[in-house]
């Protein structure tokens, strides 16, 4: 009675007389098959039922000593969440408002487990900062997935997308995973990234657990269930500012208006003609797919696009923005938009340092550098900011036309929350009477959950 | 490959139908323009060629053209392009640092008139030492929109077509489960096909059907989920499927459309539509060394066929590509020239050499771990340095013995499948039914082919045997010349007397060198 245990690009192959649970007979090769994240039950199934194993899954990386380098006294709500992870079986969900200290929840968990570590984020600039919190934290050099670089090392970090494509080669290196972001494992390309790693130890970390679509289910399976949580009102006051919103609602310009409606009413019409109502966001979907079949779904779709654009771009915007910057000449001040190309004209016309997700590292480095140190105190950028990024040290923020995410909204007030004296203001900019207001709704009722 | 928005394809009764381009002459103007745009461009900023693009793709929607065709075909191009950044006095990054640094010490961080506005970028540029124009040039230089196309690779409009439905059926297959392949094509054809598959870590389980080679090809977790993980790396295989002499292919592709579940679609596509498609090169190996060079020599001096990289075999549920394979009559062998190469590679062969079923010979080279050779059901032919042409001879000879019972068995059949006339020529029959005339005569001597006997290369029926034999006692003459005489106006072919007079158990006796003069006894 015995059974070999082997990795094979994502799956775990088992020899011997008998299928376990999870596995399925793979006529191919003439054994058992199972997706390689459910290792720990198919090995824990196999010694309950005294079955000699002869393990040949795991292959990770050489692994040096983990050691920190610096004090760093936790908070008692993180050492409190790690306690929860812990007692979970160091598998689930921690969910904590942005600048609350995930990273170090994290480091400190690879500490006491000293084991070869995984850590998936989404964003370039966050996989940069990981690196930089690893390597100056334990004085290690870390290998890197992602933005051209591939070394794999005992601790590494890589990109989702860098992950995604090379899940068959990294599913048995690492012992202890960590989802940055976590909701995004739950999207249905991502979550083979969770599938194919053979990882005992997983760790997820986010804000925001539930995903409008539902996909947060998968997460249960793939890093376990949330451990611990804590909202952002929860927060403020105690460890984070305390934060005001505050709407400015701007009217079009007259020959905006008529665009605008022009559009609206081309919108309409080729909707009706479609054959489609829009009453959730599920018809928009509906309308989206659509839009690559029928003629008037796709016109629909591009007079509602450019009617958004209108409304999201609005010159009335600008004349907001820059009463708001004059009220506070002395503050620093974040600016979100929609697109980059509202970036680019705000960063143009005001001589504000722009960042997209194309600005070059070392540019992107120095704006955020320079807004720490107050050499720049505006800043206007386009998504790249969303997720998880340190700025520390804004106190105003202004968002001028965001998609109706839930997600990127609290993200982005993130980026205000951060420990100081005086009360944290959002300026939410929104032309009225238009479609912006509706996801303007949704994103404000995020906070109240 | 094209991004998934681009894919023009409608399904119909569960298959999808993917819309190529078929050379209408419309498609073939588009293509045209959007070469001669791409040309035209040539030196210009992307943000003009941009927007010339955007307006060729609102004229030919007009025109009933799909949109998706103009990018698809835009996007082949831009990958023909090179751009670069303009060059510029000073680095943007360095004309913008300056800037936004100095705005921030002198007004906090905004502008907030065109006065402002000019007195920061006149200071700025002062400071940087050159000019306001020159400064305002460099500070956006490195926009996406300021990138300069250098150069364009150019292409005829009907090969960017066929490109084009290759990238599209590519497309279609990212989100395949699943790809068969059926062909007919020789194995020489076929390895590329399978180093692909290897090299984009899928799995294959092979099968005979009809003469044809059938590959099922998916990934490893294919077997516990539908998944399309492996869509992409199933896409990548088209352009060596495509060169194939002969292809079927059929994808299981996962189908989102209108809101509705998703769906699992057949797309069907064959050989028969190659002209869709670029024609790409299939590129044969070279021999792969001096000793499969002399041994395909050597045997074709043994009286046998050679075919190098003939058909591939089964060996379980993969396929094994034999080196050779050597005909002679109904006896094939194939043969696997093992020559230098890692133990790792070594096992794994003789794993796959060891499930073969056909007839197949090793040659090995003798510095090879020779005790793991022992233990295949195949003949081994050992070597060291070169194939020594005596005694590979003889090894061929003594697979050629004791396949002997198979070959005459064989050899029997097919006689019996021909028409035979009373006399006929050993060498011709020979050909007619594919053997060697060795072979045949070897059966014929055997005596188990009952009703003929063998005179020279010639097969007699021997029910004539006694018409002859009346022919010669009543003919009154001993001289072959007069009995030859007889013989014709009898009916019998000239060419077969001598032969029926022999085997009738006569002998011939030459009196000179005159045939006229010779008698029988």
């Amino acid at each position: 009675m015995k059974v070999r245990l082997e990795y094979d690009r994502g799956t775990l192959i088992i020899r011997g007389q008998y299928g376990t649970p999870f596995s399925v007979w793979d006529d191919r090769i003439g054994a058992f098959r199972a997706p390689a994240y459910k290792y720990p039950d198919i090995k824990n199934y196999l010694s309950k039922s005294g079955i000699e194993v002869e393990d040949k899954v795991m292959s990770p990386p050489p692994f040096e000593q983990l050691e920190r380098k610096r004090v760093i006294k936790l908070h008692p709500y993180q050492e409190e969440a790690l306690r929860f992870w812990f007692s979970s079986g160091s598998k689930g969900v921690i969910v904590l408002p942005p600048g609350s200290g995930k990273t170090i929840i994290a480091m400190e968990a690879m500490e006491r487990l000293q084991k070869p570590t995984l850590i998936v984020v989404p964003t370039l600039p966050l996989l940069d900062q990981w690196v930089n919190r690893l390597e100056d934290f334990f004085g290690i050099e870390v290998g890197i997935l992602g933005g051209g670089k591939k070394e794999i090392k005992g601790v590494t970090v890589s990109t989702y997308d860098s992950a995604y494509l090379r899940a068959e080669e990294l599913g048995n290196k690492f012992l202890l995973a960590v989802f940055d972001e976590c909701h995004h494992l739950a999207a249905e390309g991502y979550s083979q990234i969770g599938e194919m790693l053979a990882s005992e130890h997983r760790m997820g970390l986010t804000a925001t657990f539930e995903r409008e679509d539902g996909a947060h289910v998968r997460l249960l399976s793939l890093i376990g269930g949330v451990v611990y949580k804590m909202k952002p009102t929860e927060l403020a006051g105690e460890h984070l500012a305390d934060f005001e919103v505050v709407k400015i609602p701007v009217r079009l310009k007259p020959e905006e208006k008529e665009q605008y409606e022009g559009l609206m009413s081309e919108y309409k019409k080729s909707l009706s003609k479609a054959g489609i109502r829009l009453e959730r966001l599920e018809d928009f979907k509906k309308l989206v797919i659509k839009s690559g079949i029928s003629e008037d779904a796709r016109k629909a779709l591009i007079a509602r696009n450019k009617a958004r654009k209108i409304a999201i771009n609005s010159a009335s915007k600008l004349e907001a923005l820059e009463e708001i910057l004059k009220a506070h000449k002395w503050d620093k001040v974040l600016i979100f938009t929609e697109y980059n190309e509202m970036a680019h004209i705000i960063g143009q016309r005001f001589l504000i340092p722009v960042l997209t997700h194309r600005t070059s590292p070392a540019e992107r480095e120095d704006i955020l550098e320079g807004f720490r140190t107050g050499r720049y105190t505006k800043v206007v950028t386009s998504k790249v900011l969303d997720e998880g990024l340190d700025v520390p040290d804004a106190r105003i923020a202004v968002v001028l036309g965001g998609s109706g995410s839930r997600r990127e909204f609290i993200q982005r007030l993130g980026r205000i929350l951060r420990r100081k004296e005086k009360r944290a203001i959002l300026y939410e900019v929104v032309t009225s009477g238009t479609i912006e207001v509706s996801a303007s709704y949704r994103r404000r009722k995020a906070l109240k959950e | 490959m094209l991004p998934s928005p681009l894919l023009r394809a409608r399904s119909w009764k569960g298959r999808m139908i993917i819309l190529f381009a078929r050379g209408k002459p419309i498609e073939i103007e588009l293509a045209r323009v959007l070469i001669d745009t791409y040309q035209k461009h040539v030196g210009k900023k992307l943000g003009e060629l941009s927007s010339s693009l955007d307006e060729i793709e609102e004229y030919y929607e007009s025109l009933g053209v799909d949109y998706r065709l103009v990018r698809g075909l835009s996007i082949l191009l831009e990958r023909r392009c090179k751009f670069s950044k303009p060059e510029t006095l000073i680095q943007p990054r360095r004309a913008r640092k300056t800037v936004f640094e100095l705005c921030n010490a002198k007004l906090g961080g905004f502008t907030t008139s065109q006065e402002e506005r000019n007195s920061i970028l006149n200071k700025a540029a002062w400071d940087l030492g050159i000019s306001r124009e020159e400064l305002e040039e460099s500070l956006w230089a490195d926009l996406e929109e300021n990138l300069n196309l250098i150069d364009f690779d150019e292409i005829e409009e009907e090969r960017l077509l066929k490109l084009y439905n290759q990238s599209l059926l590519q497309t279609a297959l990212f989100k395949a489960l699943s790809l068969i392949l059926r062909t007919r094509a020789p194995g020489r054809e076929l390895k590329r096909v399978l180093r692909e598959i290897k090299f984009r870590k899928l799995m294959y389980q092979a099968e005979k059907e009809d003469g044809f080679l059938i590959l099922r090809i998916d990934g490893p977790a294919s077997i516990m989920k539908m998944t399309t993980r492996y869509g992409t790396s199933l896409a990548k295989l088209i352009p060596s499927i495509i060169p194939l002499s002969h292809w079927e292919i059929e994808a299981s592709v996962v189908r989102r459309s209108e809101g509705r579940e998703k769906r699992v679609l057949r797309l069907l596509l064959g050989s028969k539509e190659r002209d869709l498609f670029p024609r790409n090169e299939s590129v044969l190996d070279r021999y792969d060394s001096q000793i499969e060079r002399n041994f395909s020599k050597m045997v074709s001096a043994l009286d046998w066929k050679v075919e190098r990289e003939p058909e591939a075999l089964l060996a379980g549920k993969a396929l094994f590509f034999p080196d050779f394979k050597l005909e002679k009559g109904p006896l094939s062998v194939y043969v696997e020239v093992v020559g230098f190469w890692t133990s790792n590679y070594l096992q794994k062969k003789l794993k796959k050499i060891s499930d073969v079923e056909e007839r197949l010979i090793l040659i090995v080279d003798k510095n090879l771990a020779c005790s793991s050779f022992q233990k295949l059901p195949h003949p081994v032919f050992y070597y060291e340095g070169r194939i020594d042409f005596g005694s590979f001879a003889r090894f061929l000879s003594r697979i050629e013995e004791s396949s002997k019972k198979m070959v005459d068995k064989e050899i029997m059949e097919r006689l019996v499948k021909v028409k035979l006339e009373d006399c006929v020529d050993i060498r011709k029959l020979a050909k007619e039914i594919d053997v060697t005339k060795d072979q045949l005569l070897n059966v014929l001597k055997q005596g188990i082919f009952k009703g003929y006997v063998v005179a020279g290369d010639v097969m007699i029926k021997e029910e004539l045997l006694d018409r002859v034999r009346r022919i010669v006692e009543t003919s009154g003459t001993k001289f072959f010349s007069e009995i030859s005489k007889l013989m014709s106006n009898a009916g019998f072919r000239e060419e077969f007397h001598l032969p029926l007079i022999q085997a009738a158990g006569y002998k011939l006796v030459w009196r000179s060198l005159d045939l006229s003069d010779a008698v029988i006894e």
